[in-house]
């Protein structure tokens, strides 16, 4: 009992949190990755890892149950909360530490959530439905203040789907986030049910129902297995709600198609417009610069990476641009100095540039605000659009590490940037 | 100052594994202090990183995986920790040894060796993508790093005309081997990361594929793979003293404080690097490792092999 | 002599009780002692097809290279411990046998064996 009670307190001091962030509540993941770094805490990269799911903003009908079947793989002890806007970050956290801490909560829950994955009702793959059915079950258990009030009427099916191909020619959206909010209902679904008709009768005897992998024509002209594994939307420095679902031989992509996950709410307003011009200059350098963290963490170079999201948090904390021109400088000469880094990123193409590109106008429009000047500020403002059908031609044919780093340089220059936000209607 | 080595009896190894267990936890505190550093909190509020990390993953629940091959996977998670300690019983303390083989330099190689099955078969056993994705990018890497490795590990021992480490300690009376075979040290050093999985050489456990061969292990046994890699980290800094900085050789004082010094500087050397490189992706680093990384040591051997005839530096 | 090999016999005897110990220890302290079954993690979604398959390693033809010298490291050990009191020749012997092999590795490096992109 006590060796229970000191482990557990020893290990708030510490918890590992999984963000899922919805379209729409960057701010809001962003506050929390500041918070959870300012606790001592860590953001992990997979559900085995976290003790916490925080769920930001409100997901619609899809991302809720992603969210449903993340929350099945924690492991536990596990806290399950959310936060709808960056004021309730802080408090969403102090309840995840509560609810982590209780002891009776916890055991109550490790039994009587479901045990086995594999056991039971045979449409888990197909039926988004039962996962919600878990989820009632562990929600009571472990403190769940989550929606269920816009699961099921969603699921209506889409017989003339057929899987990859209907995504493929409706691929075409903008990777906006803020577009997309229950935008597109039907576009999304064919994915959920297309993969009970793939392999037949064979998966009855395969373990958990899953079926084995079938071989396909390889580029290199051999005969290997192909893997359907789906990219996002809960993937470290991913972008919110951006699925691409990938065929993987080897950890080659041989096929891509792409969704986007709506909310199932919209954002609060301040995440959207900022309030005032100033602030939303603010907005976009710190964006940029959340992006440009974004890319040099999926690059795997942690000190960049930390000092680009050390300028995105005094934003965030209301520091003005001018006050944080210095690291921002600091942070342009380390990364356009770094061999290393080049000689890494020298493949895939445009990655590098993208990224240099970012940083010099991230930094131009910076200059020209320590000047006061905030005509010159207009650097910022081309909002490039990525249209998602062209970023899953990019694709095919790289391997995974390279189609992460294209993912996330692309979004990179699409980031919302709002300088002239009117301009674009 | 390192006239010869003493072997001690068996039961000393419980100490060498103390001592290395002690070595990790130093390494595992000095990054949560460099972690805590970067994210602008005072250092020695993340020195604690590694004791609230146990105890989390003390508390939290095992998983296994459906249809996954629980044993293997095992085997490779618990078998990182197992290897680091079979490596340093071939490692002088000042001047005791546990086991002076009469090939410790090889021994050390067969025990680096095994981490490719280690690592591949934590990502394997797991029956998931991310972890299969890992698993392959670890061989791929290995594949690179691992003949410089072996080069690098034959420059010491072709100067000392042994494989034995207490042999190599006493070659280095007049000059650590570091000094004049800067090449195969550094080649070494950067080996000893590659396989601790660690630092820009840590693709197989990448975020951009959710941890990869990390991606899902929880509880003790994410912990004995991340205290593996602590350990893989301090015992190769520990080898790396006899066979490169002279052993326990030192200008005054008992010589296993010096074994000590020297091995904690170098491990907090690897734990620094971890956040000041990029990644390197298995398949950039193999030209490098190929084309100028094994020539380079190839001409660092070939250069101690003709000092040797001459007698030596 | 014989003590060496039992030192290490004894180091593999500890290594395993710690690892035994601390997994009797979280089956103490752990929430729940018996582990769950997950599914494997897929950004959120659920498997098609099980992981462990054909894996297209494209590395395939960077082993074969390698096993050509792995397998050199055989004569490489022994050769370092005799190396200085052979003299000249041994050390010519060995190097032109290693040159042979890295004009291998050009040969293939050209060919584009080291390129998998």
């Amino acid at each position: 009992m006590g060796l229970a009670g000191a482990l557990s307190r020893a290990a708030v001091n510490r918890l590992h949190v999984l963000i899922v962030e919805i379209p729409g509540w960057d701010r809001t993941r962003m506050r929390v990755e500041t918070e959870v770094r300012s606790r001592g805490w860590a953001v992990s990269e997979s559900p085995a890892d976290a003790d916490v799911l925080l769920v930001c903003g409100v997901p619609g009908a899809d991302l809720a149950s992603v969210c449903d079947r993340v929350w099945e793989q924690l492991p536990g002890p596990r806290a399950r909360v959310e936060a709808l806007d960056e004021e309730a970050t802080s408090a969403a956290l102090d309840e995840a530490v509560i609810t982590i801490l209780d002891g009776a909560v916890q055991r109550r829950d490790a039994v009587s959530r479901k045990q086995k994955a594999s056991e039971g009702d045979g449409e888990r793959t197909a039926d988004p439905s039962s996962g919600r059915m878990d989820h009632t079950v562990s929600a009571s258990a472990a403190d769940t203040p989550s929606d269920t009030n816009e699961g099921s009427q969603h699921h209506d099916e889409n017989p003339s789907s057929a899987g990859h191909e209907h995504d493929g020619t409706d691929g075409c959206e903008p990777i906006e986030p803020h577009a997309e909010a229950g935008g597109h209902a039907d576009m999304d679904h064919s994915a959920m049910n297309h993969d009970d008709m793939d392999h037949g009768d064979m998966e009855m005897m395969m373990p958990g129902g899953i079926g084995s992998a079938e071989g396909g024509p390889d580029r290199d002209g051999l005969n290997l297995d192909v893997l359907n594994v789906p990219l996002g939307p809960v993937l470290p420095h991913w972008p919110a709600g951006l699925v691409i679902r990938c065929a993987l031989q080897g950890d080659v992509i041989t096929k891509a198609a792409v969704e986007i996950l709506p909310a199932g709410g919209s954002p609060p307003e301040s995440a959207v417009t900022g309030d005032g011009d100033d602030a939303a200059r603010r907005n976009g350098i710190l964006r940029r610069c959340d992006g440009i963290g974004r890319l040099l963490a999926v690059a795997g170079w942690s000190r960049a990476a930390t000092m680009a999201f050390g300028v995105r948090d005094r934003l965030l904390d209301g520091a003005s641009v001018q006050e944080t021109a210095g690291q921002l400088f600091r942070l342009h000469r380390s990364v356009r100095r770094s061999r290393v880094l080049r000689w890494s990123l020298k493949e895939p193409d445009g990655v590098l540039e993208a990224l240099y590109r970012s940083l010099d106008e991230v930094c131009r429009a910076a200059e020209a605000e320590e000047q006061g000047g905030y005509a010159a500020g207009g650097t910022l403002r081309e909002q490039v659009q990525v249209h998602a059908h062209d970023l899953v031609g990019r694709l095919v044919g790289l391997d995974v590490a390279a189609a992460r780093l294209v993912v996330a340089a692309s979004v990179l220059n699409a980031a919302p940037v709002l300088v002239e936000r009117t301009d674009h209607g | 100052m390192v006239e010869s080595l003493v072997e001690v009896a068996p039961g000393w190894v419980v100490v060498a594994a103390v001592l290395l267990g002690l070595m990790a936890l130093v390494g595992a505190c000095v990054d949560g202090a460099l972690a805590a550093h970067s994210d602008r909190r005072s250092m020695l509020a993340g020195v604690g990183k590694p004791i609230w990390e146990t105890a989390r993953l003390l508390r939290q629940r095992r998983r296994v995986l459906v249809a996954s091959d629980p044993l293997l996977w095992r085997v490779g998670g618990a078998g990182l920790l197992v290897v680091a300690l079979l490596m340093v019983v071939v490692v002088p303390f000042g001047r005791w040894t546990v086991a002076d083989l009469s090939v410790g330099v090889a021994w050390f190689n067969a025990m680096d060796v095994m981490v490719w099955a280690l690592v591949w078969l934590t990502g394997w056993g797991a029956n998931s993508a991310h972890g299969l994705v890992g698993g392959h990018r670890f061989l791929a890497q290995a594949l690179s790093y691992e003949l410089p490795l072996m080069f690098a590990l034959t420059a010491p021992a072709v100067a000392a005309g042994s494989l034995r480490v207490s042999d190599v300690v006493v070659a280095q009376q007049g000059l650590w081997f570091a000094v004049w075979m800067p090449v195969a040290f550094l080649v070494f050093c950067a080996s000893v990361l590659a396989f601790s999985v660690w630092g820009p050489f840590s693709p197989a456990a990448g975020g951009d594929i959710a941890g990869g061969v990390l991606t899902e292990l929880s509880s003790v046994d994410r912990f004995l793979v991340l205290a593996g890699r602590y350990a893989l980290l301090a015992a190769g800094a520990a080898f790396a003293v006899p066979m490169f900085l002279g052993g326990g050789s030192g200008p005054f004082g008992p010589e296993w404080v010096w074994t000590f010094l020297k091995t904690a500087v170098l491990l907090a050397a690897f734990i620094y690097i971890r956040r000041l490189l990029p990644a390197v992706r298995p398949d950039r680093l193999v030209e490098a490792a190929w084309v100028i990384g094994l020539p380079v040591v190839l001409l660092q051997v070939l250069f101690v092999s003709l000092v040797s005839l001459g007698g030596g530096l | 002599m014989s003590s060496t090999y039992l030192s290490v016999f004894m180091m593999l005897l500890v290594a395993a009780a710690f690892v035994g110990g601390i997994y009797l220890l979280n089956r103490a302290t752990s929430v729940e002692a018996k582990p769950i079954e997950n599914l494997p993690f897929l950004s959120g979604w659920t498997p098609e097809e099980h992981a462990l398959s054909r894996y297209h390693a494209r590395f395939y033809p960077l082993t074969m290279i390698f096993l050509a010298f792995d397998v050199e490291m055989l004569f490489m050990y022994p050769w370092a411990v005799v190396a200085a009191d052979s003299g000249i020749e041994a050390v010519m012997e060995m190097f032109i046998f290693l040159g042979v092999l890295m004009a291998g590795v050009v040969w293939a490096w050209r060919e584009g064996a080291l390129r998998w992109v």
